[in-house]
């Protein structure tokens, strides 16, 4: 199955693109798609514990399962005033 | 009877002579005057906020200039409060506004927030955040939240236990040693903070309470995410 996924601050600038589309394995939860992608993109592992998700536009913590079709979108707390 | 200098807000539908009187009536407290409270003090003194209270523990630096739009480069070396006091009650002398040079701990934090309607969040720092996200919990004080870094940023409405705390979302603190930023990231997030204070205030408009606005200007767009209260946050739950 496939989920889009969209990218904004530090994890944007890591993986230079805004959104893309994933193929995953039928229960993958939110953070075996973090997993993947910190392979794809190591840089992304520094940022892996503060990570923040969204998930079709509602606040998740990361071991929620995902669906066919899910919207993921993944940002850093930003803390700059 | 307002000074004309309201007149264009006043006209606006729905807005009107009541609108301003609670705004000239608010009190507020804008904690940092770095890049977004550059932006936050300059249009709510513009828009008529009774009483400003500012508070920032550092002096004006020459790599501050970029985005800290209240600033000169004769302001260099300078309090950073004393200046922005200073150039906002030549702004708007029908208000009152008082800078504080001040480092915020979890002591003072009680007496600079305790006696205004509204805290404003233009800090740039985890630890400080959860010093003010306690206080305003245990004080039950709404606060409107920014931060910025590079091209991106971020902004909620916190109405303590109605809506979710910083606690309940952001569980760790986040020592970043990036200081990146754009100064129109800054003006963006510092603006939508502002708008929040004034339909706050006077009641227009649906807040970003329970609402996580995030911004990335790369590719220009806004993500309005859902955030919901933690039954087991440590700080409000």
């Amino acid at each position: 199955m496939k989920v889009k996924l969209r990218f904004y601050s530090a994890h944007r600038e890591i993986v230079g693109t805004r959104e893309m589309e994933i193929e995953i394995e039928e229960k993958a939860t939110i953070k075996d798609v973090m997993r993947k992608l910190i392979e794809r993109y190591p840089g992304l592992r520094e940022l892996e514990n503060s990570t923040l998700y969204s998930l079709n536009h509602k606040y998740a913590k990361g071991d929620e399962e995902l669906k066919d079709g899910d919207e993921l979108a993944i940002f850093p707390p930003v803390e700059g005033g | 009877m307002f000074p004309r200098r309201y007149e264009r807000q006043i006209i606006i539908p729905g807005f009107g002579e009541k609108a301003q009187e609670k705004l000239s009536r608010a009190s507020v407290v804008i904690l940092g005057l770095g890049g977004l409270g550059s932006v936050v003090s300059t249009y709510l003194t513009a828009a008529g906020i009774g009483y400003i209270r500012l508070i920032d523990r550092d002096m004006i630096e020459e790599s501050n200039l970029n985005r800290q739009i209240l600033y000169d480069e004769k302001d260099i070396g300078r309090w950073k409060a004393k200046i922005a006091e200073k150039k906002l009650k030549s702004m708007n002398s029908g208000i009152e506004i008082e800078g504080l040079s001040e480092e915020i701990n979890d002591s003072n934090i009680y007496d600079l927030i305790g006696d205004v309607d509204l805290v404003i969040y233009c800090l740039d720092n985890f630890e400080t955040r959860f010093i003010v996200n306690k206080a305003i919990v245990d004080l039950d004080k709404p606060m409107i939240h920014g931060a910025c870094r590079g091209f991106s940023g971020q902004v909620t409405t916190i109405i303590p236990r109605k809506t979710p705390c910083l606690k309940c979302i952001f569980r760790e603190n986040v020592y970043s040693k990036d200081k990146s930023i754009i100064g129109v990231t800054a003006g963006v997030i510092g603006l939508i903070e502002a708008t929040e204070v004034i339909k706050y205030v006077t009641g227009i408009g649906n807040l970003l309470a329970g609402s996580m606005l995030v911004y990335d200007a790369r590719d220009l767009v806004f993500e309005r995410i859902e955030i919901e209260r933690d039954p087991e946050c440590e700080v409000c739950g």
